[in-house]
């Protein structure tokens, strides 16, 4: 009966319901148990510690400063838009419309949302053997390199956590999913809201730490926030200290600007150090780096983010995290000041001028009026070095672009379009012309081939020669028809007579002059600190038979490769490439070589085509007499910088020293301390005092004496400034003047120089066009140096701003 | 009309612990939404001037205007409300409908009504129209009886309607209740456990299916974060693990009963627990009343419960006991759910707490449905006229 009874119950559902109810609140009951009974001392003093907060303190970055202590760069507050994750509400949905809402203000207000995904927008141009262009969203790791690219984004998918591999569109559309932005959401927006996300999910281990939206924000964008506080829980407005450059539109290249720490610089930190920045101390998602010029190269001097510098706060904190009471702290050491040898007034009086004359020289202003208009000028050089130390005081690259390089844009984060429109811009803005772009040296180039002439015996300065228009028929041609007659090295430089030129160096072996080519500094690094930067090349080369045949080479095989895949539709591998270049001008070994890799069918006839246009290919741009001629002139392969010129004619000017170039003058501590000073460095030259005494006299009559390169350009000059100089202008094409290269380089004073000068206009017609300009920065640079007068700053309104 | 007995069957005890338990949440909105005290030297003003009326003045307003609807729940014969139930049912169906096309996205989800400066949550009331359908379906069909094709169709197109369209918008949290209200009313409707069975199978058959092709690497992760809190600390598992803690800091009688409660502050207030104010209301009580008060507010949801089901198994008919079940298994899920959460037991949701929970449509939902409960138990005895 019992039996009955309970079996009944069983059977009762209502029972069973019950049951279940009890066992689940059972469940509960025993689990709080647990945590408050069992547990409950562990948690409470768990629960104690965790109002106290450890905030690593981080020292400001040093200052970049003029070699008269003018700030370049400095620390100034800037505000900074940030979330702070305690305050956002946990679902999905509304933080992205909390994020939403504060990108549109800012964005109302003209401030950038910071772009921190590396899946962009717009149009990208792979470069490949046939360029290709893709419109929409894709991957930018910030490298060019295949092998790279596809380890980055293997580390980035790792890090946030996505297994899937997808082109970059499909890949927003699946972030947008995985953070559940609304569908109606554009890409464009919902591709910011996820960069935030995917910076919140990398920081998810540093909770405390707020992840930042926007930087250097107008005061404006900071109320409009404030005003929305309550609707937008999470996001801060906050001061910070950001970087500004006073002079951000002067020597941009030289002082460079910090960003957000990129793979690249995490990738050349591992190589210099063999650890990770963050090793050492760095956040990487959120710590400044320097990433070109100065900043790049003086990072671990300007720096406040390694651990040395390290400082800590320990305290209690509210709510709000503010600060109740300090329970221990160390306060941060700052990072380095970094003295350049610069002199800004130096610096921007040649931006200015540069900027002025190149500009007259394209329109046809006076004095470039006539014939001396260069239509296509649309860049240029400039640098003044001291003749004693090597320093730098000045060193301007000029770019005619629409789009102004201001090293602030860079400081707050530039958006992707300025980002490329400086980059696409015909005259590349971004280009270090001055120390990175290698020109033709024409016949700027004709006192090295003089001293290597006379320093090996091979002609003396009293030595006269006829000039007889054209050494042989394959040299190239004097620049008078009806040539100079008999002249000595001082007039031969004065009126810059190729046949004297060619004549000498004749005499001379290729490798003698490059012997003296690679002691003048025009043949390798000029020691500039920027271009040891892990990525840079200092390319300064002078033609000899191995250059030029590795410049052919290399042509070749990318006309070998161009023309197989045109015409014949046959995709070389770079191997086969390789091969048929070291079979050389050998038809048959090429037609067989062509068949026995089956690139044609044995029984086709085109096969003779293929191989009659590599023979073509083959026969060009060969070491030859002729090419050995117009070494001595400043023509074929050389290329060398305005700053590797600069130290050349420093050397003659200080008559022995190569002096190593450089634009660091000394590192000093917060203190004042010196930790690092500069000390000239040089390669002593052996050169008999007469001969470059020869070669100072022949710069000197080019400015001085009637018939001179120089001489118009320099007609009625203060007579208290003395020089020497040389003109030099570079057939770049053949026929077309409007391409050529024109330089002008001199010392001054001309007893006991200063300072060497070089002047650089690419498409420049003319030397004369830029002997103006030399002489203009050689009267500013003793207006300025001389007078007291002078030595008020150029700008001094702008450094209050 | 008007029949004493209805007074008299009125279960005054089934309210009493249903202001007992919004008391205990007023409780704890009120020390969740203080500031907290600068140290132990403030003073007693500064201390009592910490408080934050607010959200307490708010959550009170909503608790009278649910009242209200209460009564109107409670004196309509739950017979003249089942047979409006379909025009209810479609009513939902079109807001949620409208929500899907017109709804606000400004608090998150596709969810929300806005009518002028209030906003509505249609899928909240869509629990009440899922039980009331359901429960007319079943007793409609009491002599057929519900293990037949037709039925169980019936059954699961009622469900699925509502169910489907609250999901995409998506709401998974209260489709979940809604699959419970479904499973627990079905079960008192006397579904054979043959079909129980094949359906736990086939529930058990999808999880991997769904694991390895609709659940993205982030989901998995939360799911595995829900097995495992300390895997990811600061992550996911971040404020699991800081709801733990602040619950095992109570320990047995709670922070509030150390004394200087009004000087010391309270993780909860440290802001240390996410949306304290509405999902994790648990943590805050059994933080400040230690094991005590978290027992207090399980055994209280557990007597409101346990007496629902009473109610059910007194009702005059199959209609009657079906809402009540409905109800009981829409609390219980929602506590067990809830509460379940705060001690890491189950994934964080965005679910809250009946009655204790600071917000409007969920107030509501509660009292009108313990109307519906309070109804059924007022007409258990035939009305003679």
């Amino acid at each position: 009966m019992m039996m009955k009874k309970l079996l009944k119950l069983i059977k009762n559902r209502y029972f069973i319901f019950g049951l279940i109810i009890t066992i689940m609140f059972g469940i509960l009951g025993f689990r709080l148990a647990y945590l408050t009974v069992d547990m409950g001392e562990y948690y409470y003093k768990m629960a104690q510690e965790r109002k106290k907060i450890e905030v690593t303190l981080k020292g400001a970055r040093g200052n970049i400063l003029d070699r008269n202590g003018i700030p370049l760069a400095v620390n100034r507050q800037i505000y900074v838009a940030q979330v702070d994750r305690k305050w956002l509400p946990a679902g999905d949905e509304e933080i992205n419309s909390i994020l939403m809402q504060a990108i549109e203000i800012i964005e109302q207000n003209g401030d950038n949302i910071l772009d921190n995904i590396p899946i962009k927008n717009g149009v990208k141009v792979y470069e490949d053997i046939v360029p290709y262009v893709v419109d929409g969203y894709y991957y930018d790791f910030g490298t060019e390199d295949a092998e790279t690219h596809i380890k980055r984004y293997n580390t980035w998918r790792k890090e946030a956590g996505i297994s899937r591999d997808l082109p970059a569109d499909q890949m927003l559309a699946y972030l947008r999913e995985r953070y559940k932005v609304d569908p109606s959401v554009s890409d464009e927006l919902a591709r910011k809201i996820i960069s935030i996300r995917l910076d919140m999910y990398f920081n998810r281990y540093k909770q405390d730490e707020p992840i930042k939206i926007a930087e250097d924000i107008s005061s404006r964008t900071v109320s409009h926030l404030e005003t929305y506080a309550d609707e937008l829980p999470g996001i801060q407005t906050v001061i910070e200290l950001g970087r500004y450059y006073p002079y951000g539109t002067s020597a941009q290249h030289i002082v460079g600007y910090v960003g957000r720490i990129t793979q690249n610089n995490i990738d050349s930190y591992q190589k210099l150090y063999g650890k990770s920045p963050a090793e050492d101390g760095y956040n990487i998602y959120s710590d400044k780096y320097g990433q070109e010029g100065i900043e790049a190269y003086a990072e671990k001097w300007l720096t406040g983010n390694t651990f040395d510098k390290h400082g800590y706060l320990e305290a209690e904190v509210d709510a709000s995290r503010r600060v109740i009471k300090v329970l221990d702290q160390k306060l941060p050491k700052n990072g380095n000041d970094v003295v350049l040898t610069l002199d800004i007034r130096l610096q921007r009086m040649a931006e200015t001028v540069l900027a002025e004359y190149i500009e007259k020289m394209r329109e046809g202003i006076e004095p470039y009026e006539g014939d001396n208009q260069a239509p296509l000028a649309n860049t240029g050089a400039a640098v003044i070095l001291d003749v004693d130390t090597g320093e730098i005081l000045a060193m301007a690259s000029y770019a005619n672009s629409k789009y102004v390089y201001d090293l602030n844009d860079f400081a707050r984060g530039i958006t992707k379009t300025e980002y490329s429109n400086l980059q696409n811009d015909p005259s590349r803005p971004l280009f270090p012309i001055a120390f990175q772009g290698g020109q033709l040296p024409g016949s700027v180039f004709k006192m090295l081939v003089g001293i290597a002439a006379l320093e090996e015996g091979k002609v003396t300065p009293g030595e006269t020669i006829l000039d007889r228009f054209r050494l042989r028929p394959s040299a190239p041609a004097c620049s008078s028809k009806n040539g100079h007659g008999r002249i000595n090295l001082m007039d031969a430089l004065k009126v810059s007579c190729n046949y004297y030129f060619t004549a000498i160096g004749d005499r001379l072996n290729i490798w003698d002059l490059h012997k003296w080519a690679v002691r003048f500094g025009l043949h390798g690094p000029t020691g500039l600190e920027i271009l040891s930067l892990d990525g840079k090349t200092d390319f300064n080369v002078v033609a000899n038979p191995d250059v030029v045949e590795g410049n052919r080479r290399r042509t070749a095989f990318s006309s070998v490769k161009r023309i197989m895949s045109t015409k014949y539709n046959i995709e070389l591998t770079d191997e086969q490439a390789w091969d048929l270049i070291d079979i050389d001008r050998q038809y048959t070994k090429l037609v067989n070589y062509l068949r026995d890799n089956g690139l044609f069918k044995a029984d086709d006839r085109k096969v003779h085509d293929a191989a009659n246009d590599l023979l073509n290919i083959f026969y060009e741009g060969r070491w030859s007499d002729w090419e050995f001629l117009r070494v001595f002139i400043g023509q074929s392969a050389t290329s060398v910088t305005p700053l590797a010129v600069a130290r050349y004619i420093a050397a003659i000017a200080n008559g022995n020293r190569v002096m190593e170039t450089h634009v660091v003058k000394q590192v000093r501590s917060p203190e004042g301390q010196v930790i690092k000073e500069t000390k000239p460095k040089y390669v002593k030259l052996d050169i008999k005092d007469r001969n470059i005494a020869a070669i100072k006299e022949g710069m000197r009559r080019v400015v001085y004496e009637r018939g001179g390169t120089g001489y118009n350009a320099f007609a009625g000059l203060d007579p208290s400034i003395t020089l020497g100089g040389k003109t030099g202008t570079a057939q770049v094409k053949p026929g077309i003047v409007e391409r050529n290269t024109a330089w002008f380089t001199a010392f001054t004073p001309y007893d006991d120089p200063e300072i060497a000068v070089a002047v650089v206009v690419p498409n420049g017609k003319t030397a004369g066009n830029t002997a103006h300009i030399a002489r203009r920065i050689i009267e500013e640079y003793y207006k300025i140096t001389r007078s007291e007068q002078g030595n008020a700053l150029p700008d001094t309104n702008e450094l209050v701003r | 009309m008007f029949d004493k007995r209805l007074i008299r069957n009125f279960d005054f005890f089934l309210l009493f612990l249903i202001i007992l338990i919004t008391g205990l949440g007023l409780v704890g909105i009120v020390l969740a939404t203080r500031s907290p005290v600068e140290g132990a030297d403030g003073a007693v003003s500064e201390a009592i001037g910490s408080f934050n009326l607010y959200a307490v003045k708010l959550q009170i307003i909503w608790f009278a205007t649910g009242l209200i609807l209460m009564a109107i729940a409670v004196s309509i014969d739950y017979h003249v409300i089942s047979d409006l139930s379909l025009y209810g049912y479609l009513v939902v169906i079109g807001l949620l409908i409208v929500v899907q096309f017109f709804g606000t996205k400004g608090g998150g989800a596709q969810s929300w009504i806005a009518i002028g400066p209030y906003r509505m949550q249609p899928s909240e009331f869509s629990k009440i129209a899922v039980i009331l359908m359901l429960a007319r379906i079943i007793s409609k069909r009491e002599e057929k009886g519900i293990n037949n094709f037709t039925s169980i169709l019936l059954l699961l197109l009622a469900l699925a309607i509502p169910f489907v369209l609250i999901i995409i918008q998506p709401d998974f949290g209260t489709a979940m209740v809604l699959i419970v209200i479904f499973a627990g009313m079905i079960f008192i409707g006397g579904i054979k456990y043959r079909f129980i069975l094949i359906a736990i199978c086939a529930g058990l058959a999808v999880i991997p299916v769904v694991w390895f092709s609709f659940l993205d690497d982030y989901q998995k992760n939360r799911i595995l974060i829900y097995l495992n809190p300390g895997m990811d600390p600061l992550g996911s598992g971040y404020h699991v693990l800081q709801s733990i803690m602040s619950i095992g800091s109570g320990q047995l009688t709670g922070r509030l009963g150390s004394g200087g409660f009004l000087f010391e502050n309270m993780l909860s207030q440290l802001d240390f627990l996410p949306a304290k104010d509405t999902d994790f209301i648990f943590s805050v009580i059994a933080e400040a009343l230690g094991f005590v008060g978290g027992i207090t507010v399980i055994l209280l949801y557990f007597m409101l419960i346990m007496r629902t089901l009473r109610t059910a198994t007194r009702s005059r008919d199959t209609l009657g006991s079906l809402i009540c079940i409905g109800v009981a298994s829409m609390v219980l899920f929602h506590v067990f759910e809830n509460i379940g959460m705060t001690m890491g037991i189950m994934p964080i949701t965005g679910i809250p707490l009946p009655f204790m929970s600071y917000g409007g449509s969920s107030m509501w939902t509660n009292m009108v449905s313990f109307g519906l409960v309070l109804n059924v138990g007022m007409r258990r005895q035939k009305i003679k006229f």
